[in-house]
Formats: C-alpha cells, structure tokens, sequence
C-alpha cells in the first residue's frame, strides 16, 4: 500500500513505507511540499516497529520538510515505534515530545470490542488547544465511531479545555493531560490539570437557553453545553495541586 | 478557507450572508457579536448563516447567534442558519435550540424567509 494523503496534510505509513529507500514516499512528500503546508503529520499507528532504513527514510523527510519550512510530526506511534525513537534520542525531532500521544487497542475481557486507550498532553494555548482538537479527531476517525458519539467527544473536548483556560489560571505554558478509553460504546474521558481548584459539576443541568436568548446573554454556555452533553461528569481535587474531571458519554446508537 | 474568518455578502437592501469558516469558536466569536450588531446597526433586517464548512461550533460561537437574535426580532428581522453541518446541528439539537433558532436545509429557503 502506498502512502496515503489527506485534507489535513496527513500520510498514514505502512510496513513497506520504507522500501526501494522510500523512494515512493519521499516523491509523494516533494509533491505536498511544494504547496508548502505548515505542518505534514505521519501516522505511524499501523508501524508495529521501525526498522534503521525506515528511520533514515523519515531523517530525510525530515530535511525535506525543513527546507520547506513544514514541521513534520509522528503521531499515533506504537509503542515498538516510540522505543526506537527515544533509544535514538529522536522524539524531540519528531514531535513525539514533550507532547506524547499514545494509542492503543487491547482486546476488553468478555466483550466482543477493543478498548481502544488515547492519551495526550499538551499545553494550553490556543495553538496547543488546535492541534491537540485535531489529534483527537484523527483518533476519532480512525476509530469509526457512530458520527453522534465522535462529534460529542470533539465537542465536549473543546469546551473542557476551554473552561480549563477559562477557569484554572493556567500559564500557557502549563500542561493538561488527557485520556480517553472507549469501550463498547462508552467513552470515558479523563482531564487532569494543575490549575486552581474549579469543580464544573456543580454548574446545573437545566440552563434555560431560550431565556438566556430572551435576555440577550451572549456568554457562559460552556459548563450549561458540557453538562447537557455529558452522561456522568465527577470532579475531584487531587493531592491539593491538581484537578481531574472525567466525563462519561454513551453511544445513543 | 481558513479556519475563522467570514465572508460577508449584501443580497439585498436588508439581507445580508455570512458564511463561516471551519470554526464558530472563543477565536472568532466576538468578531461575529460585532459584525451582527454592526449590519443591524447599518439596517440590515435579516442575516443568513451559512454553516456548511462548520466543523466546531462551540458554546461561545453559540452564543454570539443567541445573544444578537432577539434584537433583529424586534425589527420584524431574523437570524438564519442554513447549510447545517453535522456538529453544529448536535450542538444545537443538545441545545434544545433546533426550534427557536430558524433552521433551513438551503441558503434558497433562507432567503425565501426574508420578506
């Protein structure tokens, strides 16, 4: 299978991405390139493990990319991936740090489904926010989820981390940590953050959005939409320093 | 396009189009609360919304429609979405806002609206 290009400028990358020296994928690179894209990402999520002509193939479009000025990301790596590039001391070239993203199937005990595991950590600002949307939505896709179930997780992302920024006092340079697990149509998400004590549970359930229109609000919707949206939402203040928000969302179909 | 800005059309006298970009979000919905209460302050009566390349609409970006609607209702005027994508039609239906909110499938039966 040859490399395969999407809208967001990303190539999913099979075993044989590196064959004839990756000749296939380096041309194919070249082309996008010369749109000069900001950013070209690589899923590695089907790489079980990167052999050392497959790390020479990725140094090189590494160098392609710089001297187009595109930054080029790793993402969905494995962990058989991640061990080779941090034994090369590789991860900070790649994107694979200090951002890490992991995602993983295992086969769930008396279920017929995976339970497929996602985590990110990213800084807070609107920058890190994007592309951390972005990450989610791609995990998102790869899974095929009901479009409900995968527009609500994105929605209820976007709207956590933004009440995190809002709310927490956050530096831009601080991190949130999030994981995600779904199972059999149940999506948990988990948010840790080391920001001030904000617990977004107590806000209620029954916001009145058409008298909130009435009286022309045009702000403080967030906590009102993540309570509607959300299944189950706890908070608790961990060891003093940090707060964690898991939100659980079932599949309606 | 880009992901926030808007492209702005005048149809008629009293019309005006706005057509979103990949987001209605914190980035760009105060530009729209302005760009809103600007037209209607210039007489525009009814504003159509296209939301077709919509792929985030977020609490704030709803917020920026709710907020400005009663206003040109009270001039015999509206606020219309059409193109509805996916996420904005969830968001909305979450909202229990589908009925309140003028919806239309097509920027035609927007404008059919428009007196």
């Amino acid at each position: 299978m040859s490399p395969q290009l999407d809208e967001n400028c990303q190539i999913h990358l099979d075993q044989t991405f590196a064959e004839n020296d990756g000749q296939e994928f380096l041309v194919e690179l070249e082309e996008i390139l010369k749109s000069s894209p900001r950013d070209v990402w690589l899923d590695c999520g089907d790489l079980e493990r990167i052999t050392s002509r497959g790390v020479g193939v990725l140094w090189h479009a590494h160098h392609s990319c710089a001297k187009s000025e595109t930054m080029l990301h790793l993402e969905f790596a494995t962990e058989g991936v991640l061990r080779t590039f941090r034994a090369l001391d590789l991860c900070d070239l790649f994107g694979l740090e200090p951002t890490v993203i992991e995602y993983r199937s295992t086969p769930s005990s008396g279920a017929d489904s995976n339970q497929e595991h996602y985590s990110d950590t990213f800084g807070v600002s609107e920058e890190g926010v994007n592309k951390a949307l972005i990450r989610l939505g791609r995990f998102l896709q790869k899974l095929e989820l009901d479009q409900t179930l995968s527009l609500d997780l994105q929605t209820l992302f976007y709207e956590t981390i933004t009440n995190i920024r809002t709310h927490s006092e956050l530096d831009p340079g601080e991190k949130v940590a999030v994981t995600l697990k779904i199972n059999a149509g149940e999506a948990i998400f988990s948010f840790t953050d080391p920001g001030m004590p904000f617990d977004p549970t107590t806000h209620p359930v029954d916001f009145d959005f058409v008298r909130a229109a009435k009286l022309g609000q045009t702000h403080g919707f967030g906590l009102a939409l993540m309570r509607r949206m959300a299944d189950q939402m706890t908070y608790s203040r961990e060891q003093g320093t940090h707060n964690v928000l898991t939100i659980t969302k079932r599949s309606d179909a | 396009m880009t992901d926030n800005p808007f492209d702005v059309q005048l149809l008629r006298d009293h019309v005006s189009k706005v057509t979103l970009g990949t987001k209605l979000d914190n980035s760009n919905a105060p530009s729209m609360l302005k760009l809103i209460t600007e037209a209607q302050a210039q007489g525009i009566q009814f504003i159509i919304i296209d939301c077709q390349h919509i792929e985030l609409m977020s609490s704030a970006g709803v917020g920026s429609i709710l907020g400005s609607v009663e206003g040109l209702r009270q001039v015999n005027g509206d606020i219309i979405l059409c193109n509805l994508s996916a996420q904005a039609h969830r968001v909305l239906q979450v909202l229990d806002l589908l009925d309140y909110l003028t919806v239309t499938p097509s920027q035609e039966e927007a404008e059919a609206l428009c007196g």
